[in-house]
């Protein structure tokens, strides 16, 4: 469904993204996991065409992106992209807008969100009067807003409780059963190891691992031996690269 | 571009601007002053409180006109006016007591040299509408009265009280409506800017948040930056026009309620006023008009534009209200440029018609020449035509801009190569050097400015506040000298105290305990060192033929007495002997020493010669600079260096006021001669004797030395080199003013 090809970023002399390819299937929860700085914010800018790929394409269903696809498109970015002296529905209306919707069809859609998320009553509060969590949630709903078939998720745990966590969790997956497709990024591997099928493991821009999680999972051979957590093969591989 | 997306953003951005709460009270408040300056007439009437209503009450007025002369016109004057009953009597016999509110007593009588003479009597204050219509009547008495008595016409009369008309023909200019036109090259020049100010505080606000909030990077994923761009500038500039709309509402309200009070019966419809307003404006004027309102507007949205672009690049919501500033700074620039280059004696060159060509320029230009009468078609063709063309331009241009600005990707990370044999810490290092010397820089700087201006302001604002106090005790030449002792005096207080906050306390020159013996010594040899420099120096500047002799310039005027020459002797022995050591060599030499011995005595000696602002003065202030600043960098004893300024400045100081007596002044070249005798022995003595403690001192000074390549780093700071070529331009002035002299 969505395909990089030799995807390259070099912002001047620093190459951000080198080389990069991968294919995400519909349906299916895909993840990408890296240190900070490792490149994972830029493969999605560059996906969600903000800004330009030195070299290589991007394809959705073998079509390069445009903007009527960019609409069929959520996007979470990694730090908050919400106006504090707005309020949640101010807000809605606004990013609605901006993905065509109707007054109809932000209201429904957001009151749904709002009730999954049992935080009804923040509709017309200010962003800024919001904690951490309700505001990584009021992202979250503005990013799925327009129903979106695919979804990209930049960091969407980062800083949250663990009841917050799990309640995001749930929304996620919630979503992905209306056969909907996910990307989502993350230093957390617990997160990556609980939700995906596919991933991508990158350092400094490059490719280190990708395929399919348990196999990888199962198979990789650390200090002689197997079965070990994907945090401990990630500090294997990313440490290893280091040096 | 997607215009479905830019008109759901526009129309999100208006709602949310006029929905909003200060949008209201804006324009509550806006109501408010409209009604009230719509309607200024009757609030006065109500807070008066005297408004005997003309229409319902009834007013008796009393005549009293015994020689008959004004009674008839008044009842006429009054016929129509059901409300008002005209009585004649003959005698007022009105006390404060008896008078009724509603009666007015009128007293005519003639008089030889006032032709009439009339009073007014009532109980309290008339009513300003009543007032008029009875002076209307009392003048046409005066007026015929005046005909009668000289045996003229009345007609005769009215043709000599009617105003001079003179008319203004300038065959040489287009000159029609000139007085209109520049009334409506202010007001639109006023109004855009005020619009200008608004808009630009309005898109660079929403910019800046946008961008904060990072909320910029989820817009982006589903419209264009241009899109972004043309959506915001357009919604902004919307709901300025939006407001004016209302205001224009307001005022249509305010004209109806006021009408609505004064019950005034208009004849005439809406639409027959306008008629007859228009009749009265020349076809012209509404040509300028509409030329001067469609460049403001262009260049308005031109400007928003690029406002836009510079507040895309500002990273807090402070700075994108200083970002504001830049362009509307620009504008104001523009204007007064504008203001001075045309004038109706302006010879039109080639280079002011390109540069009211020019986009932004044209705005003010182009009705400026219009306004003139000197401009040709093909001036308003290219410069409109230009104008249209640069939105295009620029919004394209501003687009890229805006696009990297409001997403930080101005990350064309320097890639300075590093040389391969610094490091990263190398390279941390010297970093960290810059920033020290940009400190020190900055203090020099900022001290420098403040003594300059200190010096030049000071001495008008002492002038003002200390002058009215001494002026009865002291002359005008002590007056002036009290004045400068003042003023440089503070001046250079606070420039030594500039430096010394900005300075660490560790920064110091360590004091050498000296035994008197060896203080004397030091002096000794500072004489001679100074009295060698007198010669060397004279022997170049006479050389270099800029001898302009300037100590002698300020004793000069003035007389001669006790009282002048102790201030003078107080102005340049005691305050440049001691402040200006205080500040040259201690504040300096203190805070630079972590920089280097030899570049401390140099930069206080440069800095002290600069500041004396010509040649002549410079090259001996430098090189004595170098004799103290060694001293005191040394010693850490500023007094010494106090005792040698005072003695050098008092021996040429002295001189001067000795001038004629030749006995006296060779007695004291004699001394000074034998003292730098002396000097000359001491300076033998210690060379022979303390080889040892010498050679460590100069093996010291070399080990703190700095690197001459890292004097440019004081040159990175603004203050520093505004302050130097403050300097450079002033002691150029002073060059050539002396030069004259």
């Amino acid at each position: 469904m969505l395909e990089v090809r030799n995807l390259t970023k070099k912002f001047g002399e620093n190459i951000a993204v080198n080389d990069v390819s991968f294919k995400v299937e519909k349906g299916k929860i895909f993840g990408i996991v890296g240190r900070n700085g490792a490149g994972k914010s830029t493969i999605f800018r560059t996906i969600l065409n903000i800004i330009k790929p030195t070299k290589g394409q991007i394809l959705y269903e073998n079509r390069k992106i445009d903007s009527h696809i960019l609409d069929r498109i959520g996007y979470l970015p990694e730090e908050g992209s919400l106006i504090p002296t707005y309020t949640v529905v101010e807000l809605c209306e606004y990013y609605g807008s901006l993905k065509l919707m109707n007054e109809d069809e932000i209201k429904e859609n957001l009151l749904m969100w709002l009730e999954e998320f049992d935080i009804l009553e923040y509709a017309n509060k200010k962003i800024k009067d919001l904690s951490k969590g309700n505001r990584q949630k009021i992202q979250f709903i503005v990013s799925v807003l327009h129903n979106p078939d695919l979804l990209i998720l930049d960091e969407p745990f980062s800083g949250l409780d663990p009841v917050s966590s799990a309640e995001l969790k749930n929304a996620i997956l919630k979503f992905k059963d209306q056969n909907k497709t996910i990307i989502f990024s993350s230093h957390i591997m617990e997160q990556v190891e609980n939700l995906c099928e596919e991933f991508l493991m990158i350092n400094k821009g490059n490719i280190v691992l990708s395929g399919n999680l348990k196999e990888i999972v199962e198979n990789y051979e650390l200090n002689g031996t197997r079965g070990h957590s994907l945090n401990e093969i990630f500090i294997d591989k990313v440490g290893k690269e280091d040096e | 571009m997607n215009n479905q997306k830019i008109k759901g953003m526009i129309k999100f951005n208006v709602n949310k601007s006029i929905q909003n709460k200060w949008f209201i009270i804006l324009n509550v408040l806006l109501i408010l002053a409209t009604l009230i300056s719509t309607n200024l007439t009757n609030i006065k009437n109500f807070l008066e409180n005297n408004n005997i209503n003309l229409f319902e009450t009834e007013i008796l007025i009393e005549v009293v006109d015994n020689e008959n002369i004004g009674f008839q016109k008044i009842t006429e004057a009054f016929s129509d006016d059901e409300y008002v009953e005209v009585k004649k009597i003959t005698q007022n016999n009105y006390t404060k007591e008896t008078i009724e509110d509603n009666t007015i007593v009128i007293e005519i009588e003639s008089d030889e040299e006032k032709i009439i003479n009339v009073s007014l009597v009532s109980k309290e204050g008339i009513d300003p509408y009543l007032y008029d219509d009875i002076y209307i009547p009392l003048s046409e008495i005066r007026a015929e009265q005046f005909a009668k008595n000289n045996k003229i016409k009345l007609e005769t009369l009215e043709v000599m009280n009617e105003e001079l008309d003179i008319e203004i023909l300038m065959l040489g200019v287009d000159n029609e409506n000139a007085e209109t036109k520049q009334l409506i090259n202010i007001i639109s020049t006023f109004a855009i800017y005020m619009i200008s100010i608004l808009v630009f505080s309005s898109i660079s606000n929403e910019i800046a948040q946008e961008k904060v909030s990072k909320s910029i990077e989820y817009v982006l994923t589903s419209v264009t930056a241009k899109e972004y761009l043309f959506a915001k500038v357009a919604s902004t500039i919307l709901v300025i026009f939006l407001q004016a709309v209302y205001m224009v509402l307001y005022y249509i309200v305010g004209t109806f309620i006021s009408s609505l009070i004064n019950i005034v019966q208009t004849d005439f419809t809406a639409a027959e006023s306008m008629v007859e307003l228009f009749r009265n404006i020349d076809v012209e004027i509404i040509l300028y008009l509409i030329t001067v309102f469609s460049y403001a507007l262009i260049t308005l949205v031109l400007m928003s534009i690029i406002q836009a672009a510079i507040s895309s690049k500002t990273t807090s919501m402070s700075e994108s209200q200083n970002a504001v500033m830049l362009l509307s700074m620009i504008t104001i620039f523009a204007y007064f440029i504008t203001l001075g280059v045309i004038t109706p004696e302006t010879n039109m060159s080639i280079i002011i018609y390109v540069l009211a060509c020019m986009p932004l320029l044209s705005n003010y230009m182009v009705p400026a020449i219009l306004m003139i009468g000197q401009a040709t078609p093909a001036l308003i063709i290219i410069s409109f035509a230009l104008l249209l063309l640069s939105i295009p331009i620029s919004f394209n241009i501003c687009a890229k801009v805006f696009k990297n600005g409001v997403l930080n990707f101005n990350t064309k990370q320097k890639t300075t190569k590093r040389k391969e044999e610094i490091t990263l810490k190398e390279e941390q290092e010297i970093k960290f050097k810059k920033a020290k010397y940009k400190k020190f820089s900055f203090a020099i700087g900022l001290a420098i400015i403040v003594y300059i201006v200190l010096q030049n302001i000071g001495t008008v604002l002492a002038g003002v506040i200390i002058t009215p106090f001494i002026k009865d005790i002291f002359n005008d030449t002590q007056i002036e000298l009290i004045l400068s002792l003042i003023v440089s005096v503070i001046s250079l207080l606070s420039a030594a105290s500039i430096i010394n906050a900005y300075k660490n306390p560790k920064d110091k020159v360590k004091k050498i305990k000296l035994k008197n013996k060896q203080k004397i010594e030091i002096i000794l040899i500072g004489i001679f060192a100074l009295l060698v420099l007198q010669f060397v120096t004279s022997f170049i500047i006479t050389q270099l033929g800029i001898d302009y002799s300037v100590n002698t310039v300020i004793f000069d005027n003035g007389e001669k007495n006790l009282l002048t020459n102790i201030l003078t002797i107080l102005l340049v022995v005691v305050q440049a002997g001691v402040f200006e050591e205080l500040l040259f060599r201690k504040a300096f030499i203190d805070y630079s020493k972590k920089f280097g011995t030899i570049f401390s005595i140099f930069i206080s000696a440069l800095f002290f010669g600069l500041i004396h602002m010509n040649i002549s003065q410079m090259i001996f202030a430098f090189s004595i600079g170098i004799v103290f600043g060694t001293i005191y960098a040394l010693t850490g004893n500023i007094s010494l260096t106090i005792i040698l300024h005072l003695l050098n400045n008092g021996y040429a100081t002295i001189a001067t006021l000795l001038a004629g007596n030749n006995v006296a002044i060779q007695i004291i070249d004699m001394s000074v001669l034998i003292f730098a005798f002396f000097g000359l022995l001491c300076l033998i003595k210690i060379i022979i004797k303390n080889k040892e403690y010498i050679k460590l001192t100069l093996k010291k000074i070399k080990e703190n030395k700095m690197d001459v390549s890292e004097f440019k780093y004081m040159f990175f700071d603004f203050s520093f080199v505004v302050s130097i070529a403050v300097i450079v331009v002033m002691s150029i002035a002073t060059e050539k003013m002396l030069s004259l002299m």
